[in-house]
């Protein structure tokens, strides 16, 4: 509505000086059309806002994907003291000069159960922060609000003795109120991940601190003590025709063994590769949630930039 | 000071296994099984002597999972705290409606 029509339209009403005055006062031209700015720089805001609602959303989830990560590979490393005791035991029998005659072997098992059990319940922590972040950044708030402004207005509009709302504010009011709620959600969102910013900042520095250590378990257990006890000469400890029963490969009895020994040590160094890999993976996924964090910190966050490392944080999660 | 020795350790482990069949079976020609059973007892002295290592180096920083832990829960508190408030915004417009409709309701009742 232009300045012109407004007038000819509050001219039409059958008004006194006095309402007419304080009519002008309630719904100037100027106010209207600053509503209507008003309207349109929220609607605007409210784009950045649904993006940073959404990116939340997304943060939150990957959020919780590697929380639930690092609970894993923590109680993946505490299951490694049962299989060190097992292959200590296992290297006991097939290095000793005479088996026969030695008792059955014992070694007490070795692990971190404290140690680990703290780092699984601060992962814990981080996993139920992301799933009340989760809860923040639903994307059906700023439609509840409309939903609930459009009722109120809707119980407003029912009583006939209230004075009609103008019909450009009733037919604006449920949209404006969710670009507001929109703002209002993505407001915190910010403050919010500024917090999990540094949050996980400090995870993946504790991380990368222990990762190395971690590694060093792992050799320790796969390669220093038991890969490197089997290398010896142990041949005389295997039967050939047992090995030829379960092997497919077409060697002869002077090689099956060897062959087979052979096997054996791979698959204890894949087994070493594959959990360092998962180690390292879990690292590079937590250093890209902290730069998701980053990313959507910034007064202008790049939504691309922000995508991509997220959906690379899911690529290093499904890695196997 | 604490990673060379470990490192030291984990040489001499290293170095053991991998001459483990010799060395047990020197023992064994020396002294029986007592004797395997004494080589074996000091290698898992300095398993044992690792793993004590490695548990002091992952002690030290306990404290800091500790803070860790007490600061992520307080962010589980204050986000609880944010989707409240969030909510709370819908509650209030909703039980407003819900006034409003029942104003309407009182005045049809009283005929105003």
């Amino acid at each position: 509505m232009n300045e012109n029509q407004y007038f000819v339209e509050l001219r039409s009403l059958q008004l006194n000086d006095e309402q007419r005055k304080k009519l002008s006062k309630i719904f100037k031209p100027n106010r209207m059309k600053n509503a209507i700015i008003l309207f349109f720089v929220l609607l605007i805001s409210s784009c950045t806002s649904s993006k940073i609602i959404e990116l939340g959303g997304k943060a939150a989830d990957k959020g919780t994907e590697v929380s639930q990560k690092g609970i894993d590979i923590y109680t993946t490393l505490s299951q490694q003291s049962d299989v060190d005791r097992y292959q200590q035991d296992k290297v006991k029998v097939l290095t000793h000069p005479n088996p026969i005659g030695m008792p059955l072997p014992a070694t007490s098992p070795k692990g971190f159960p404290k140690q680990l059990s703290l780092r699984i319940k601060a992962f814990q922590s981080l996993l139920n922060v992301y799933k009340v972040f989760g809860l923040l950044t639903d994307k059906e708030y700023s439609n509840k609000t409309s939903d609930a402004v459009s009722a109120l207005r809707d119980a407003y509009a029912s009583i006939s003795t209230l004075p009609d709302l103008p019909a450009d504010v009733s037919a604006l009011l449920p949209g404006v109120a969710g670009a507001i709620a929109n703002n209002i959600q993505a407001r915190k969102i910010k403050q919010h991940n500024l917090i999990l910013f540094e949050l996980t900042k400090a995870y993946l520095t504790l991380w990368n601190k222990e990762q190395p250590l971690w590694e060093d378990y792992i050799e320790q257990v796969y390669i220093r003590t038991y890969a490197d006890a089997l290398k010896g000469d142990l041949s005389n400890r295997y039967d050939p025709a047992r090995v030829a029963e379960i092997s497919k490969e077409p060697y002869n009895n002077n090689v099956i063994v060897l062959m087979y020994r052979l096997k054996e040590r791979d698959d204890i160094i894949n087994s070493s590769v594959l959990l360092k890999k998962q180690l390292n993976d879990f690292g590079k996924a937590l250093s890209g949630l902290n730069k998701a964090h980053s990313e959507i910190s910034k007064q202008r966050p790049d939504i691309q930039i922000a995508i991509s490392t997220i959906n690379s944080i899911e690529n290093l999660l499904n890695q196997k | 000071m604490e990673d060379q020795l470990k490192s030291n350790i984990s040489e001499a482990i290293a170095a053991f296994n991998l001459n483990r069949v010799e060395i047990l079976r020197l023992a064994f020609e020396e002294g029986g099984n007592q004797a395997v059973i004494e080589v074996e007892k000091e290698y898992d002295a300095l398993r044992d002597a690792y793993y004590e290592l490695m548990q002091k180096q992952l002690d030290q920083n306990n404290h800091l999972f500790n803070e860790l832990i007490t600061a992520t829960n307080n962010e589980v508190d204050n986000l609880k705290e944010s989707v409240n408030q969030l909510s709370m915004v819908n509650d209030i417009i909703n039980l407003t409606s819900a006034v409003v409709n029942l104003i309407g309701r009182v005045l049809i009742v009283l005929a105003i």
